[in-house]
């Protein structure tokens, strides 16, 4: 019998990658240069200081790293071979590596960070400009993938679809409600909508990706959805774990339609894939 | 991850690929560790007890075979594959 056929990125994953690409061999015989962190990088440093980060691996939760921090700066993503595939700028580095982690997964492996705390937007534009010419001179004159013209999946989706508050399943002022007295609110909120999907955060800042995935996934069919943030605890006291009980069914997302459970993410996912998912809601 | 984290996953990987066989009477099971601590995992299982049997409804066999797994030490199962055996003479013949 074959062996699981994962997707290629999920195989070089689960096995160890330690490939050298050239640009790394050539990083090596360079003497060391110590990195500063100041608002302007210097002009002949750039391409070093680049070459001279280390690696952070943001596989699977890696994107939580204490090393990736929260200030403006530039910031490069590889992906597991350690191929550089996207150079981007932010007003808060870890935000944005996070969302590229939850969207792309399978091309976020590690990223390299340049905090920039005082900087100003020339600062970063001129900062990002230098570390792009930098792969445009190590490559021989490619743009890192995600950075070329056409490529819009890097891009910061400030185009979500409609923000909706999410439903909550009590007023906030009973954070001791059991188990059993919340279900009859999760069975009220599945009858009173035709589309309810169980998160974890909320539609505009989900906390994993996959309930990001299911999230886009939805709005891409520009379907009209409601959200349950099973990590507020004020007004959906333990519902990530009653959630469990209730469909039996062990992880988040759960996505409802028409009062049945229709799936998790990899259903969602594989069915929109498949194009069978609008179908699912009628 | 030191020899005795290393060993902690194995015993996991391995108590997920048991139960799953013995509670689906599972012709065959494969559980690989993706993130090398047990905390990610793919899953591809062949089962006659899938024959009748949805999507959502096979994976939930699944789940519940694992269940304690899944409760702190398994985060996530990013992939898994459940056929019946005849199902899988098609996609690998």
């Amino acid at each position: 019998m074959r062996t699981l056929q994962l997707s290629p990125s999920r195989q070089s994953a689960a096995a160890a990658n330690n490939n050298n690409n050239s640009a790394t061999k050539r990083q090596k015989r360079r003497s060391v240069v110590v990195v500063r962190l100041s608002a302007r990088a210097e002009n002949d440093d750039d391409g070093m200081m680049m070459s001279t980060l280390p690696l952070i691996d943001i596989q699977f939760e890696g994107f939580n790293s204490p090393d990736i921090p929260a200030s403006p700066g530039i910031y490069a993503i590889y992906n597991d071979k350690k191929e550089l595939q996207y150079v981007g700028l932010s007003r808060k580095i870890s935000a944005s590596i996070k969302m590229h982690c939850f969207e792309l997964p399978a091309e976020c492996g590690f990223a390299k960070v340049l905090p920039m705390e005082e900087a100003t937007k020339v600062d970063l534009q001129d900062g990002w400009k230098r570390w792009v010419m930098a792969h445009v001179s190590e490559s021989g004159g490619s743009l890192p993938p995600g950075n070329t013209p056409k490529n819009e999946l890097w891009a910061d989706r400030k185009k979500r679809g409609p923000s909706k508050p999410s439903l909550r399943l009590t007023n906030g002022m009973t954070p001791d409600m059991s188990f059993d007295a919340l279900k009859p609110k999760i069975q009220e909120a599945i009858d009173e909508h035709k589309i309810v999907a169980f998160i974890k955060g909320t539609r505009e800042e989900p906390e994993c990706g996959y309930s990001h995935r299911v999230v886009n996934a939805l709005n891409s069919l520009l379907l009209d959805f409601e959200t349950v943030n099973v990590l507020d605890d004020k007004y959906n006291p333990n519902l990530l774990y009653v959630m469990k009980e209730f469909s039996d069914w062990p992880t988040i997302p759960q996505v409802y339609a028409n009062k049945e459970f229709l799936g998790g993410h990899d259903i969602i996912v594989k069915m929109f894939e498949k194009g069978e998912l609008k179908d699912a809601f009628k | 991850m030191s020899a005795s984290d290393n060993n902690i996953t194995s015993d996991l990987i391995e108590s997920m690929r048991v139960n799953i066989r013995e509670q689906l009477e599972a012709e065959s099971v494969e559980v690989m560790d993706l993130s090398g601590n047990g905390r990610h995992v793919a899953i591809k299982v062949v089962s006659e007890k899938f024959e009748g049997k949805s999507a959502v409804n096979r994976q939930r066999m699944v789940y519940k075979a694992i269940w304690m797994e899944l409760q702190d030490q398994v985060h996530a199962v990013n992939e898994m594959v459940t056929n019946t055996p005849e199902e899988e003479k098609k996609e690998n013949p």
